[in-house]
Order: C-alpha cells, then structure tokens, then sequence
C-alpha cells in the first residue's frame, strides 16, 4: 500500500515536469504586459519559415494572456527605418523599443534550423528555435530558450495504404500554417499567463510537462 | 486503494494540462495573413481584410474581447485605401480595447492625420 503510493507519487513525478515558477523565473519577476516581436533572424535557407512564423506568433501569445503587438505593423515601422531583417537589430538598446511603441519587452526569435523530411508513410519538420523575451523597461533578459522541435506533418491512421497515399498528396502542397501553430504551441503554450488571462499570476505552481524533442 | 489509484491517475492527467482554453477568437487569421505575405495581390489583401472583419464580428458576437492587434490592423488597411476616418475609427478602439497599444496607436493617429513623424 505504502509502496504503491509511492511509486504513483514518483510517477507524478516524472511524468510532469517542473513548476512554471521555476522554468520561468525571470518572467514572474516582472511580469510584462505586453510583447514586441522583433522582425525574425532567419540562419535558414528557407524564406518560408520566417513567413510562418510571422503569420502564426500572435495567435498562442494572445491567448495566453500577453498584449502582443500587431507585427504587420510594427514591421511596417521597422522597414520605415529601414530594417527588414533581425540582424540589423543586433545593439539596439532594449529600452528604445519602450520608447518606440511603448512595450514591456520584447521577443526576439533565431531560426536556427527549417527542415522538412518525408518518410514514405509520414513526414515531420524538424525547427531548432533560439527565443529571447528581454525587459525594455530594465533590459534584463526574461526567458532565454534554444531548443530543437519535431513536429509531425502527417497523422498516422493505423492504414498503411491510406497513409501512403494522404502522404504522397501532402508532400507536393503540405500546409505548413497549422504546422506552424503547432511549433508555436509547443514553444509559447506554457508560458506564465499575462493580464488579460483569467489565472494571470496564479499559475506559478502549475506543472509544466517538458516538451518531448 | 481503488480509489487512491483513481485519484492519482486523476492527479497526473490534471496536473498536466499545460494549454490554456483560448478566449480570443482568431478565426483563420493565420492562414490569410500567411497567404497575403507570400502572394501580396489585391485578392490577398481583400480576403485577409474580411477575415479581420469577421473576427471582430464573431468575437462580439460571443461577448469576446477582440484579439490584440485586429482593430489595429483593419485600421491600416483603411489607412492604406486613405480612408482616413475609418481608420481613425478602428485605431481609438484598439487604444480603448488595450491600454497598452497607446505609444503605437498615437503614432499611428499621427501618421493618418497627416503629422509629421518625429523620429
């Protein structure tokens, strides 16, 4: 008996994770309002994959809670000043973005890796992400993460057959949107909600199960 | 003991749950948006324009805050066919909606009201 509860208590255990306090410190600490993406840093031959990520980020950062700026314009405003890619943000002080829109921080994203695989019954894209949300109010770095991500193209049905062919079909026009929203929920899903969610700061102790690579 | 087992099988799924429900309505802003960046054509800009309308109209519908941006965004679409008094329009309900938005929506009133931008 004793034993049992045990080994279920570890299983909790294991199978869970850790405490959103405890993965993201530095966001409870200050607890920004609102999010300003920077245009993206693309290390990726793949035009496409900063397109995705620019039309799919909004959407998990909203629900979670954050004010996120609406990037078709704040890219407009970028590109006014003459800057189209994220690298030629690199210097600029954290607190000019504050005094530009007046956000709490700022999320810069480095598309390290884009590559997208197809197996004769399934396929996946692959995507290593480095992602910083940094301070415009003290320039402190918030959340910093560089992770590899797999996310599956393809669902498997159980029918060799039908996947077979479903594959074959998606390989030539494979939607990569809703693949995008997955990739953004894996990465953005359990962040600390923001202000305009109802459990906004009572989600510290909230467990956090660590995404499979 | 049947039960402690249940309790626990119940901790462990519940204690899990990392996504929150949305509470925003997003509609298929992703997807037009996405369409429109690859191919800017005036069909593409059309289709993404009704799709923020239609967020908007869906989400008060359900008595739903309106996404962060949306307002804004329809705003510079007006904006850009210089339709200036409805842009106007949808840039104060953002300010009203999000507080936080201000710095950017009265840089943005400046710019459809013909002021110069300061740098």
């Amino acid at each position: 008996m004793k034993h049992l509860i045990f080994l279920l208590t570890l299983l909790i255990l294991i199978s869970c994770g850790s405490a959103k306090k405890t993965l993201y410190p530095g966001m409870y600490g200050e607890m920004p309002t609102s999010l300003l993406f920077l245009p993206v840093v693309n290390k990726t031959t793949s035009a496409e994959a900063q397109l995705l990520y620019a039309s799919t980020v909004a959407e998990p950062l909203s629900n979670s809670g954050f004010y996120v700026f609406p990037i078709e314009i704040t890219d407009e405003f970028f590109k006014r000043d003459g800057i189209t890619l994220g690298d030629q943000l690199k210097g600029v002080s954290p607190l000019k973005y504050k005094e530009m829109f007046g956000t709490d921080a700022i999320l810069a994203v480095t598309i390290h890796k884009w590559d997208t695989n197809y197996f004769v019954v399934s396929g996946d894209v692959t995507v290593e992400l480095e992602c910083t949300i940094t301070s415009a109010k003290t320039g402190n770095v918030l959340w910093n993460q560089r992770k590899e991500y797999v996310v599956p193209t393809t669902s498997n049905s159980g029918n060799i057959l039908a996947d077979l062919i479903v594959t074959a079909i998606n390989s030539a026009t494979v939607d990569y949107v809703p693949i995008a929203q997955r990739l953004n929920i894996m990465v953005f899903g359990t962040m600390p909600f923001g202000k305009y969610h109802n459990r906004h700061l009572k989600d510290q102790d909230d467990i956090v199960q660590e995404a499979k690579k | 003991m049947k039960n402690i087992f249940l309790t626990f099988c119940l901790l462990i799924i519940g204690g899990c749950a990392t996504i929150s429900e949305s509470r925003l309505y997003w509609g298929n802003y992703s997807k037009t948006l996405y369409e429109y960046k690859k191919n800017p054509s005036a069909e593409n800009l059309a289709k993404h324009k009704n799709e923020l309308q239609t967020i908007l109209v869906k989400s008060k519908e359900m008595k739903l805050r309106p996404p962060p941006g949306i307002q804004a965004e329809l705003g510079s679409i007006y904006m850009n066919e210089k339709d200036q008094k409805t842009a106007i329009s949808y840039f104060s309900l953002e300010a009203e909606t999000y507080p936080e938005s201000k710095t950017l929506i009265s840089r943005l009133m400046d710019i459809v009201s013909g002021k110069k931008e300061k740098k």
